[in-house]
């Protein structure tokens, strides 16, 4: 936004609808004046930060919307790069999958199984049996590994 | 509009915002998920953004999302543990808790042990064979039986090196591989302090918890810092002054009967003194020529002797120049004698030894015994643990646990002076070990204490003993704690009150 603030220039806005444009200003609205995160913040820091998903009061009773027009939230914040209300929408999607089964996930978000039931029967058997992964672990570090570097006296 | 309709970037940012547990679930609802879920900067956020104890610096060796995974899950399920009442680490009750089947080790353990130490400072903890708690003070050390929770010895030094600076190499007799109970057990420590020169004694307990004193009157040492000791063996320096030739004696502590080690060169500086079956070797170094190993025939008892006349020689000398072989421990040997037809018997056979090497990273490696009375070194470059920065090590029988601390030494050091709550600290990593169908698997563990509660989380950890893939158990060391790799015990105290806490992790 910060690139085209200044510009007379309309914005197109193809793919964010006018209800949608209309929330999305009302946080903008709401959350006026709030310092921007810095830049490159959210790529530089992202790593290392610890994420909760803690909502404020406000931003939890504006995202308190049907599934369609938070997921239209979502992609609009995306598109507009309002990376604070992103998260909001991140973090509200991500509530809604805690501590769900499979079963009750795929029921909330409407999501077809495509899984075959013999994959159904390995995915069950999470998570691997301990050796195995183990054995993997090592098998990796092992690739991983150069040449023995040590016994340079033989 | 649908959840999955969502772009890819999007979608990993929600899961970002998970933790291990969800991850898991929601993996299994469909392929684009499952896909997803696969990605290493969501696990790695999953690690994060977990409440639980884990290393800081965990995710540079957790390699693969499947570790990350195993970690996080284990490391919840530990969790879940102490959800209902967590160990007290840090508070004034001295409760010691433990669960775990005993039985077949025909020990019986009582689940709630309660026992106060009466130093202030606890400068030192050592576990054994999962009965004997050693707790050191400034000025002495207090053995317990944790079947009983009785104490049953205890020594009172006058100054601070009398005991708790040396070598505290616990050793055990007559005990074959697999027979955890057998076998006696030393710990050595200073007598006649007020003397110039010291003299060694030994505090020996008998399978049978009977405890006497051994005293080596007349046998001086020129310190008592670094005494090696092995099987009955330990491995004594006369001092310069004394009146027999200085040079390192061979002890057989339950006779007190002395041999004279005869190293191939006189001037090599002995690093580490491994005892196995029937041998012993000697790594030692010289300045400019390396690094020796050199092997000894164990005298038997009547073949060590008061006097000076009998001189122990190497049967296999090997150098080598290894960058920086830290201290090996001994995994296995397989070492056999073959007689030849002119009469002059000859070993063959290798040692398996685990040592870390130009550290960071820690290998198993083999000496061979060559016909012309030499050892070659072997390394298998496959198989090495790559986070062993500051080793610490200590012995079982047939097990081997390998230390090591978490926090670099200042920190360390610095960890008793801090606030214990401090949370975000891991303590220590640990390993704990059970043979499964011929096979070493072990745990290991990282520890931290978080809020008066221990989490911990494990990763696997894998060596090769005599060709046989093992895992091999590892232990901790941070202020005072200990680790018992056979049992999966974990003590640790405060190093402040005087409070020993056990807490069981061998059936987690």
């Amino acid at each position: 936004m910060k690139n085209v603030g200044e510009s007379d220039q309309p914005i197109p806005l193809p793919n964010v609808s006018s209800s949608v444009l209309k929330k999305v200003l009302e946080y903008c609205e709401h959350h006026r004046g709030e310092p921007l995160p810095a830049p490159d913040a959210d790529t530089s820091q992202d790593d290392t930060r610890k994420r909760t998903t803690d909502i404020s009061e406000w931003d939890q009773k504006f995202i308190t919307v049907d599934q369609e027009m938070l997921f239209e939230i979502i992609l609009a914040a995306n598109y507009l790069d309002i990376k604070s209300l992103l998260d909001v929408g991140c973090k509200t999607v991500a509530n809604m999958i805690k501590g769900k089964t499979p079963e009750e996930i795929r029921k909330l978000f409407n999501i077809v199984n495509d899984f075959t039931p013999e994959e159904e029967v390995r995915l069950l058997a999470l998570p691997h049996s301990y050796h195995q992964l183990i054995l993997s672990f090592w098998h990796h570090q092992a690739q991983i590994k150069k040449e023995n570097e040590w016994a340079e006296d033989r | 509009m649908h959840l999955l309709q969502l772009p890819d970037d999007v979608l990993l940012g929600v899961l970002t915002f998970l933790q291990s547990l969800d991850l898991v679930q929601l993996r299994q609802t469909c392929r684009q998920l499952q896909a997803l879920t696969l990605t290493r900067s969501v696990w790695a956020s999953a690690y994060r953004n977990s409440p639980y104890f884990l290393p800081s610096n965990g995710l540079s060796f957790l390699q693969n999302v499947q570790g990350i995974e195993r970690a996080l899950l284990r490391a919840r399920r530990l969790d879940q543990l102490w959800s209902g009442s967590p160990p007290t680490m840090y508070a004034t009750a001295t409760t010691v808790r433990r669960r775990h089947p005993v039985a077949q080790h025909g020990l019986k353990l009582p689940t709630t042990i309660d026992f106060k130490t009466k130093f202030a400072i606890i400068s030192r903890l050592e576990l054994y064979r999962g009965r004997l708690l050693l707790v050191g003070g400034p000025l002495g050390f207090i053995i317990y039986d944790l079947e009983t929770g009785h104490e049953i010895y205890e020594y009172s030094g006058r100054a601070v090196d009398d005991w708790h600076d040396c070598h505290l190499s616990w050793t055990f007799s007559r005990s074959g591989p697999n027979d955890y109970c057998g076998g006696d057990f030393y710990v050595p420590f200073r007598r006649d302090w007020e003397r110039k020169e010291s003299t060694i004694a030994f505090v020996r307990i008998t399978p049978s918890m009977d405890v006497s004193i051994i005293d080596a009157t007349g046998i001086q040492v020129s310190n008592i810092f670094g005494i090696e000791m092995g099987l009955d063996f330990c491995i004594i320096r006369y001092p310069d002054k004394f009146k027999r030739t200085p040079g390192l004696r061979l002890l057989h502590i339950p006779t007190l009967k002395t041999c004279r080690i005869s190293q191939s060169r006189p001037d090599l500086t002995l690093n580490d003194a491994i005892f196995i079956p029937g041998y012993f070797l000697l790594k030692s170094t010289d300045t400019t020529l390396g690094d020796y190993f050199e092997l000894f025939a164990l005298p038997n008892r009547q073949g060590c002797h008061a006097d000076d006349n009998v001189a122990l020689t190497p049967t296999h000398v090997g150098r080598f120049k290894l960058k920086r072989l830290g201290k090996p421990k001994f995994l296995s040997s397989d070492i056999s004698s073959t007689r030849y037809s002119t009469g002059t018997a000859s070993l063959t056979g290798s040692v398996w030894l685990l040592a870390p090497i130009a550290t960071p990273s820690v290998s198993p490696i083999r000496l061979v015994l060559q016909p012309d009375a030499t050892l070659s070194l072997h390394i298998p470059d496959h198989n090495s643990y790559s986070d062993s920065q500051g080793l610490y090590w200590t012995d079982y029988p047939k097990f081997l646990t390998v230390i090591f601390p978490n926090l670099e030494e200042k920190k360390a050091k610095k960890f008793c002076m801090e606030d214990v709550t401090d949370t975000d600290r891991v303590v220590a990593r640990g390993i704990t070990s059970l043979l499964v169908g011929g096979e070493l698997v072990a745990t290991l563990y990282s520890v931290g204490l978080r809020a008066q509660s221990v989490a911990a989380v494990d990763e696997g950890f894998y060596v090769e003993v005599n060709r046989t893939e093992a895992i091999l158990p590892m232990s901790i060391y941070a202020g005072a704690s200990a680790f018992d790799g056979f049992r999966g015990l974990f003590c640790v105290a405060s190093g402040r009150m005087g409070e020993v806490h056990v807490v069981d992790f061998s059936d987690a």
